[in-house]
């Protein structure tokens, strides 16, 4: 039973997305998406992604611009760095993804957020991807995310914003789950 | 074929509580049990277990724990006995050695088909409870041959693993319960821990189960919670019954050597993958807990009681290692059984009536089951309140449903003697007038009214067929109602005290005793008693402030001044608030005006398991319409 001067606006429409919660409840064949990459080698480790198309809510559907992407190692790799590593780009997927969920989830919580900033860690071994020691993995043996957010909220629910971004999170889970890949050459 | 009024399957203890209500209310039924009473205790728990709530909490209409030891936790035998002593208590007709085979609908009711032989009934009540199977995850089926694999259903004892290592996949109270005996037998444990719900055993000297009761958590109404699918998925609180009333965290568990992964994401070519969620899933069982204790702590504070309670305490946050085991080679041979406690689920199989949503789980409002008239659920998690699942749960649960049952059953007679449904629109209303008025003309409108009557209460109120003139106006009453209840955020007990203390300055019987037997039901009889004499000797201030507002506002709105309004800001009420609470209670004189004026007398049903002190309050306003046959 609190009054609030100003409205609460982290920019989510968060009435929308309760609603489309309750669509996608009663039509639960709505809710099948299917998202979708193209990638195009250019030279040497450089390649460009691009993302226009995917398929959601029973039909083929378009974002307003096509997205490019590209992806390169970087010199001390003999390669010529026209872009982030892959592995950045996975950091990359993770931190917005984690970040917009805090952004809704603050913003369902009637919770003004002034700033968000979080940086990320991933630690390899590469000894793994050379091929110098099979006990490695190729993938990070960690990831560290660190966000430091200022709002209106008391240090317990700033947190509890945060994990429960994580809880709602597709690419945290897709990072801490295994995910079957399937690879075929046409 | 037998026949009876209400068959009840299931004789555990809620069961039998359905049954007492039904023989209080003459209402002829059976019980049937595939087994024994309380037959899942008996054969389906493991041998340490003991109730999770203390002996004080098993309350059953008709019985509470009256043995020595209030504070302490029921062994099986213990249970079992208890709920064979109710059954016989209230002389419960049970049929044991009966397993249902069938329930399906019929024209006029339901048939029940057993390996005894079949019965009839206008109603059934499934009181079989939550946990009839062990879920086990798909891929279980990926385990390799030479692991061996027992469910929380089968577990018995730790004597009965192999030797080596054992795989504990569940962090609730079964799986924590399990990981600690196991453990201690020698067996070294390794627990897949994912979402989970921490509580201390204790807390500032009183039972974490006291302090849910105390604080209200326990009654919080399915109704009133934000997200009704979300609370009744949660899993169980991770506590243990033991005599020296010890708690069983996570961290109580690592100390003694217990290793923790993540939640059990996976099998493949015969290693355990586990989820990176870890610490994430700890983190918000330990930022849930501490809401719960925060809580707790103003509620003592509010309460005055920090002078007599020890003091506020923290518990350490659950400590989670730099970077658990992401797999584990379940060929190996470190690992020689897994245990499955990843929760139970119902078994329907027998369940002919088309009411299961996907998932598999009954569609119901409140224990009515959706789309099938006279079907009625018990037991279930948060099936009215948050208490539904406990042997505490089932009085007020059992109490509230056998009301609407005995109202479907009585407008299932008024239907019949009609000879008609109440369907077809400008047909002339079967329901006879309620007030000075003649019976309104059927419409789709009305017909709506009346079913949500007879969903929600299981009888047309005389209200209804009041309004029944004009049923838009009363769904825009009822929005505008609502509406207000949201922005104020007024809780079930708040709107019980106003409209109470509205109804009863105006002198209207009709909302004083149907309010009053709700804010009873909610808080006390006396309670309720003490706000409609207007004596509140019960409420707390807060509450005091709402019920002299109400009157205030009954009675005479020109004689306020600026003092009557800092009292409920000082009761804690803000501006935004007080006006949501000055234009509930106007709408509710509003509706009570029209009921009066037009002559509607309070339904004869009201008059069911009204509590006497409710009854006697109410000296005034219109007399209870006669009883039993509103024809």
């Amino acid at each position: 039973m609190t009054t609030t001067d100003t409205p609460v606006d982290n920019g989510v429409n968060v009435a929308a997305l309760l609603e489309a919660r309750e669509a996608l409840t009663a039509a639960p064949e709505a809710a099948q998406f299917q998202w979708r990459a193209n990638c195009v080698w250019e030279h040497g480790t450089h390649s460009r992604s691009t993302i226009e198309r995917f398929f959601g809510l029973g039909g083929e559907q378009q974002h307003k611009t096509t997205f490019s992407f590209d992806a390169d190692h970087p010199e001390i790799f003999a390669s010529e760095d026209h872009g982030a590593t892959p592995v950045e780009i996975v950091l990359v997927g993770l931190a917005s993804c984690l970040t917009a969920g805090v952004a809704a989830v603050a913003q369902n919580r009637e919770i003004q957020l002034r700033s968000v900033s979080a940086t990320l860690e991933g630690d390899m071994d590469i000894q793994g991807i050379l091929g110098i020691d099979s006990d490695v993995r190729n993938g990070f043996s960690g990831i560290k995310v660190t966000y430091d957010i200022d709002a209106d909220a008391s240090a317990d629910e700033i947190k509890a914003i945060v994990a429960q971004s994580q809880k709602r999170s597709a690419v945290y889970d897709i990072i801490t789950n295994p995910t079957n890949v399937t690879v075929e050459v046409r | 074929m037998q026949s009876t009024t209400t068959v009840v399957i299931g004789a555990g203890h809620a069961g039998l509580a359905m049954s007492r209500q039904l023989t209080a209310r003459s209402i002829d039924h059976v019980v049937l049990e595939r087994g024994d009473v309380a037959n899942t205790w008996k054969t389906e728990r493991w041998d340490s277990l003991r109730l999770l709530t203390p002996n004080w909490q098993s309350r059953l209409p008709g019985l509470t724990y009256d043995g020595d030891d209030p504070d302490g936790y029921m062994t099986m035998p213990e249970v079992i006995s208890f709920i064979d002593r109710y059954a016989r208590l209230v002389s419960a007709p049970v049929q044991r050695g009966t397993t249902v085979t069938a329930v399906r609908a019929t024209s006029d009711g339901y048939v029940v088909d057993t390996d005894q032989g079949s019965w009839r009934a206008p109603t059934v009540v499934l009181a079989t409870g939550a946990c009839n199977v062990a879920h086990v995850p798909a891929f279980a089926g990926a385990v390799p041959p030479d692991v061996a694999q027992v469910t929380s259903m089968q577990y018995r004892r730790p004597q009965q693993l192999d030797d080596g290592g054992v795989l504990v996949v569940g962090a609730s109270a079964t799986g924590i319960q399990l990981a600690d005996e196991i453990h201690r037998s020698g067996r070294p444990v390794t627990l897949a821990v994912g979402a989970h719900v921490r509580a201390p055993r204790m807390y500032r000297g009183l039972d974490i189960q006291r302090w849910m009761d105390d604080i209200g958590l326990l009654d919080e109404r399915y109704d009133e919670v934000d997200d009704i699918t979300r609370v009744r998925r949660l899993p169980s609180l991770q506590i243990v019954g033991t005599p020296q009333r010890t708690t069983l965290d996570i961290n109580a568990l690592t100390a003694n050597g217990v290793r923790l992964v993540g939640r059990l994401a996976g099998i493949s070519d015969g290693k355990a993958q586990f989820s990176g969620s870890l610490r994430n899933a700890c983190a918000m069982a330990d930022l849930k807990l501490g809401r719960l204790l925060d809580t707790i702590d103003e509620w003592a504070t509010d309460h005055g009681l920090d002078a007599q309670l020890e003091p506020p305490w923290r518990p350490e946050p659950t400590g989670v290692e730099e970077s658990p085991p992401l797999g584990l080679d379940l060929a190996g041979g470190d690992i020689r059984t897994i245990v499955w406690a990843t929760g139970y689920r119902p078994d329907y199989s027998w369940l002919q009536v088309p009411v299961l949503d996907r998932k598999g789980l009954i569609r119901h409002d409140g224990g009515v089951v959706d789309d099938a008239p006279g079907l009625y659920l018990l037991g279930m998690p948060f099936l009215r309140r948050r208490k539904s699942t406990l042997i505490d749960g089932a009085g007020a649960d059992t109490n509230e449903l056998s009301s609407h049952l005995a109202g479907y059953l009585e407008q299932a007679a008024v239907g019949r003697s009609n000879g008609a449904r109440l369907t077809q629109p400008g047909q002339e209303n079967p329901s006879p007038p309620a007030g000075f008025l003649g019976a309104a003309t059927m419409s789709a409108d009305v017909q709506r009214l009346y079913d949500n009557d007879v969903s929600g209460m299981g009888y047309v109120m005389n209200t209804s067929r009041v309004w029944a003139h004009d049923a838009v106006a009363l769904d825009r009453l009822s929005e505008l109602l609502g509406h207000v209840v949201r922005t104020g955020s007024l809780t079930f007990r708040q709107r019980g005290i106003l409209i109470t203390s509205c109804a009863s300055a105006l002198g209207d019987s009709y909302c004083s005793l149907a309010w009053g037997k709700k804010l009873a039901a909610e808080a006390g009889d006396e309670f309720a008693a003490s706000v409609l004499r207007g004596d509140d000797g019960e409420l707390d201030e807060s509450e005091k402030a709402l019920a002299v507002w109400a009157r205030q506002v009954a009675r005479d709105p020109n004689n306020t001044d600026a003092s009557d309004v800092s009292r409920l800001r000082e009761a804690g009420f803000d501006d935004a608030t007080i006006f949501s609470i000055t234009v509930f209670v106007a709408l509710r004189i509003a509706f009570s005006t029209v009921n009066d004026a037009l002559g509607a007398r309070p339904d004869w049903q009201l008059a069911d398991a009204m509590p006497t002190s409710v009854r006697d309050a109410v000296a005034f306003g219109r007399p209870l319409a006669d009883g039993g046959d509103p024809s």
